[in-house]
């Protein structure tokens, strides 16, 4: 048995929760930025993620790639029959001090000093394909790794051009990174590309605080009997996310609600259409969430500030102004609550 | 057809006629610049050769097969320039391209190799030397699209195909049809004149404009399935060619300078004239808002009187490109603005050594050991026999960060005619360059008896940009006292780290005349402490000289740059005058 913190276990943070879960229920929404001090159970959350994911099929080779799909990685490629396996969906960590070759991948080593042969060796990139990949403390991350996951993150495939080898795969990962904002800003471009954020913060309630504390001294005296007491809460947490996931192709965005999340987007003036599409992709998945056969306002409403939030303010030189005051009114389209 | 129908048109242009150097795409976050990209190799059988931006010198360029060299046959690889002979170099976010590829390319596209360029850029990403976006032929800026019905199309399209590029077709067919007409098009000499025409109009630089024009609209009347080039097909893609090629107009001469200078003299009250006379004055204010209604009046209070004004700031001012020369320190803070040696295993390999490193490079060490795997006696499948002698390590270089340190000088001389206001848009233009470069910025600002540091080492835009605009105007001009700080500060940013590259950018007319150390004159003081600060190694000194053409000039910014061996501008040169087709803001 794993010993990572139930998912079901975490107090509050429901915004937290939503945001991954969405994700799990639709990868195309873009991943989530979640946002907040030390200490709010953000990287606790992510990990905890894994115990939920689904699992998929996948060629046995380096970066899983999907035996129906078009995008296949140059060994898949070039190979006929690959045989195939049902993987789980991961999160794979990116940690801060990574280098460009563990990355992206390089050439491979032993298989060039013993044998004198071209072979690539597969990065992060490539293991990330298809699973969730996990950046804690993203804006610090180094310009330059940024860069190549931007490039990764905006192409869903990466060609390798280096050393002498030359490779290419998918990389369709979904990107969570958590920040602590006090320790710098993280560039727009990066921002852009996460397609929810949340702002995270400590519980105020004191009766919330004693639950938090209760519950990780209690998981750290005993793993396992704190696991089976949440067996039942995270099994029924998993089916509700394997249904909406079903059920998702199923639901209805009709042309009315279309319009009305277009006409928000053009209200807050954001550039480029990435918003407009998140809004879309999140209403759903949130739709799917709560049973429902097609979106309406109130799904819309829930999950707009975290699809539009950290859209707003996005001027180098603007001063930070009130977003959420905006958001609001632009919320008005929808009607009365 | 939703949109982009530009960037559309140019990718199939290029495909129609080869000898068009490319397109770029250029725009924000989320406008479609991938998508377009992505669709290229549907319009084209040519060869599409994506450069990803980890490509490395050995990819782009080839060389030395070293699979092959262990077997003992020598057989040079292609590079990726090879690979796209006749064809396209796909170029994902240009900007971030390192620059040694970036000019490997061009160098390789001006030296006759055949292939055409296409190209995204995103300009917050970093800039991209006008010199490069010149010779790519077509350019299409693109833009979100704001209204709600073509908005909600893309983003119906999007959700129903799941496919960025779904709305995009291009018509492989009516390329390939335009290619076998394109020999038979032919080109009236009223169509050449029209295309110098209109180059000549949008003050396009160099000759490249008017070929661009006159090659992309042949392509497109062989597209229309016209057999002559008119007047129609020039002015449809004129634009294409020439939006990047642009100059920026030089300014109106001020309508009336005695007008202007009455103006001053009357501390008017009169907003219309008092806005009027503010954009004579500034070329590029057009819609910033006036908060503050008198703030623009000429002060005519000469140093010493204690009145103060605030005078806020314009839009960023566009400045000269600062190029600065590598030294000698080798560092592993790397950035994006001047060269330097690295200790960190990253940047481009300017060469390889013979010799043991922590950065030993392989596939050069594996094609050193090549040739004698026979002669040591390896057999087959084995392997390699590496000797220490074979070993092969990289020398890399990259770029790296400089600290930006603002010295302003606000005193009661800068308010004269408003100086300041310029002064405090070109600290914004430094800042803007820092924030797109990622570098840490710090103003010191000095008036009255004081220096004081505003803003320590920061990269929060907003924060400084707002303590720039309230900070006021008046008082004596205490230089010495202004470098001091300055010296306090850049050994405080040293201590943190010791290879720090620093820009310092002092503003000022440098008419010293207070804030002297004890028992100074305050000329001297100054000069006293610029010689302290020239000790401090790796600096580049900026002055920029405030004081303007006056009937007296005394010229003392001047001498402080030759006590500091700084670059000394004068401030109206020192405005950009390039390009400007992506300066607005």
């Amino acid at each position: 048995m794993s010993c990572v913190f139930p998912f079901s276990a975490i107090v509050g943070q429901n915004e937290l929760k939503t945001a991954l879960i969405l994700n799990v229920i639709d990868p195309s929404i873009g991943g989530a930025l979640i946002m907040g001090e030390k200490g709010t159970a953000k990287s606790t959350a992510v990990r905890a993620l894994a115990a939920l994911l689904p699992s998929y099929e996948a060629n046995i080779c380096h970066s899983g790639c999907d035996p129906r799909g078009h995008h296949l990685c140059s060994d898949c490629e070039s190979a006929t029959d690959t045989p195939t396996e049902t993987r789980q969906m991961r999160v794979v960590e990116l940690p801060l001090g990574t280098s460009e070759d563990r990355l992206v991948g390089s050439l491979d080593l032993e298989a060039a000093l013993h044998h004198g042969k071209k072979r690539f060796e597969p990065g992060i990139l490539a293991a990330a394909n298809r699973n969730f990949l996990y950046v804690d403390e993203v804006n610090l991350l180094d310009d330059h790794l940024v860069d190549l996951l931007l490039d990764a993150a905006a192409m869903g495939t990466v060609h390798v051009e280096r050393e002498g080898v030359s490779f290419r795969h998918p990389s369709r990962f979904v990107l969570v990174g958590s920040m602590n904002p006090e320790e710098g800003d993280l560039r727009p471009q990066l921002l852009d590309r996460f397609g929810l954020c949340v702002d995270v913060k400590a519980l105020r309630e004191a009766s919330d605080r004693l639950a938090v504390l209760t519950r990780r001294m209690d998981f750290d005296k005993d793993h396992e009997s704190f696991l089976v007491r949440y067996d039942d809460e995270q099994r029924s947490l998993a089916a509700k996310i394997a249904d909406a996931k079903e059920m998702l192709p199923k639901v209805k965005l009709s042309e009315q609600v279309l319009m009305q999340i277009v006409s928000i987007c053009a209200k807050l003036g954001l550039d480029g259409h990435r918003g407009d599409i998140t809004l879309c992709r999140a209403a759903t998945a949130q739709a799917a969430y709560d049973g429902c056969d097609s979106v309406e306002a109130k799904h819309i409403r829930a999950v707009a500030s975290m699809v539009l939030l950290h859209r707003q303010k996005r001027q180098p030189f603007e001063s930070a102004s009130d977003a959420n005051t905006k958001l609001q009114s632009a919320l008005q389209i929808l009607g009365a609550n | 057809m939703i949109g982009r129908d530009d960037a559309k048109l140019a990718a199939m242009l290029c495909a129609i006629e080869p000898s068009l150097s490319g397109f770029i795409v250029v725009g924000g976050c989320g406008v479609g610049k991938s998508s377009v990209l992505s669709k290229l190799r549907d319009i084209t059988d040519d060869m599409v050769v994506r450069i990803p931006i980890n490509a490395d010198e050995e990819r782009l360029k080839g060389g030395l097969d070293f699979e092959s060299a262990v077997k003992g046959i020598r057989q040079q690889s292609k590079g990726l320039l090879d690979e796209a002979k006749d064809g396209f170099l796909l170029i994902e976010g240009i900007s971030k391209t390192t620059e040694s590829t970036l000019g490997y390319i061009f160098s390789k596209k001006d030296s006759g190799d055949k292939f055409r360029i296409a190209a995204s850029w995103h300009p917050d990403d970093g800039e991209l030397s006008a010199h490069y976006v010149d010779r790519i032929d077509l350019c299409v800026v693109l833009e979100s699209i704001p209204d709600e019905q073509t908005r909600r199309k893309i983003v119906a399209d999007n959700i129903s195909q799941s496919n960025d590029g779904a709305l995009i077709n291009m018509d492989k067919n009516a390329v390939q049809k335009a290619k076998k007409l394109l020999p038979e098009v032919e080109l009236p000499s009223e169509a050449i004149q029209k295309a110098i025409e209109l180059t000549i109009e949008a003050n396009a630089d160099g000759h490249r404009g008017e070929i661009a024009v006159i090659l992309a609209a042949r392509a497109y009347a062989a597209l229309l399935g016209d057999t002559t080039v008119d007047d129609r097909h020039i002015k449809k893609i004129a634009n294409l060619a020439l939006v990047h090629r642009q100059r920026e107009l030089p300014p109106p001469p001020p309508e009336d300078e005695n007008e202007e200078e009455q103006e001053n003299n009357q501390n008017t009250q009169n907003n219309s004239n008092n806005e009027q006379q503010d954009q004579n004055q500034d070329s590029n204010n057009s819609d910033t808002e006036q908060s503050d209604d008198n703030s623009d009046e000429g002060n005519n209070t000469r140093e010493g009187v204690g009145k103060e004004d605030v005078i806020r700031a314009d839009n960023p001012l566009k400045l000269k490109k600062m190029l600065f020369d590598k030294d000698k320190l080798s560092r592993n803070i790397l950035g994006r603005r001047t060269a330097t040696d690295t200790k960190v295993k990253r940047g481009r390999t300017v060469k390889t050594l013979g010799g043991f490193s922590n950065d030993i490079s392989i596939p050069a060490t594996i094609r050193s050991a090549a040739p004698w795997q026979r002669s040591r006696g390896r057999k087959a499948e084995e392997t390699l026999i590496i000797d220490d002698a074979d070993i092969q390590s990289r020398k890399r270089e990259a770029k790296t960060v400089h600290t930006m340190v603002m010295l302003l000088d606000i005193s009661g001389s800068m308010g004269v005619q408003a100086r300041i206001k310029e002064a405090k848009s070109a600290c914004l233009g430094f800042l803007k360059d820092a924030y797109i470069k990622r570098e840490d910025v710090a103003v010191i600002a000095f008036r009255g008896n004081e220096a004081q540091c505003v803003v320590a080492p920061t990269r929060a835009g907003a924060t400084v940009s707002e303590t720039l605009n309230a900070l006021p105007t008046g008082g004596k001009t205490p230089l010495a006292a202004g470098l001091k700080e300055a010296y306090f500060l850049i050994k405080k940013i040293r201590q943190k780290d010791t290879a720090r590259r620093i820009t310092c950018v002092i503003m000022t007319d440098a008419k010293a005349n207070s804030g002297a150390d004890d028992g100074e004159k305050p000329w001297d003081s100054a000069k006293k402490w610029a010689n302290t600060l020239v000790d401090i190694k790796n600096v580049d000194w900026v002055v920029v000289d405030t004081e303007g053409d006056g009937f007296v000039k005394l010229g003392k910014a001047q001498e402080l740059a030759g006590i500091l061996g700084a670059r000394c501008i004068d401030f109206d040169a020192f405005k950009s005058d390039g390009m400007n087709f992506l300066s607005k803001t």
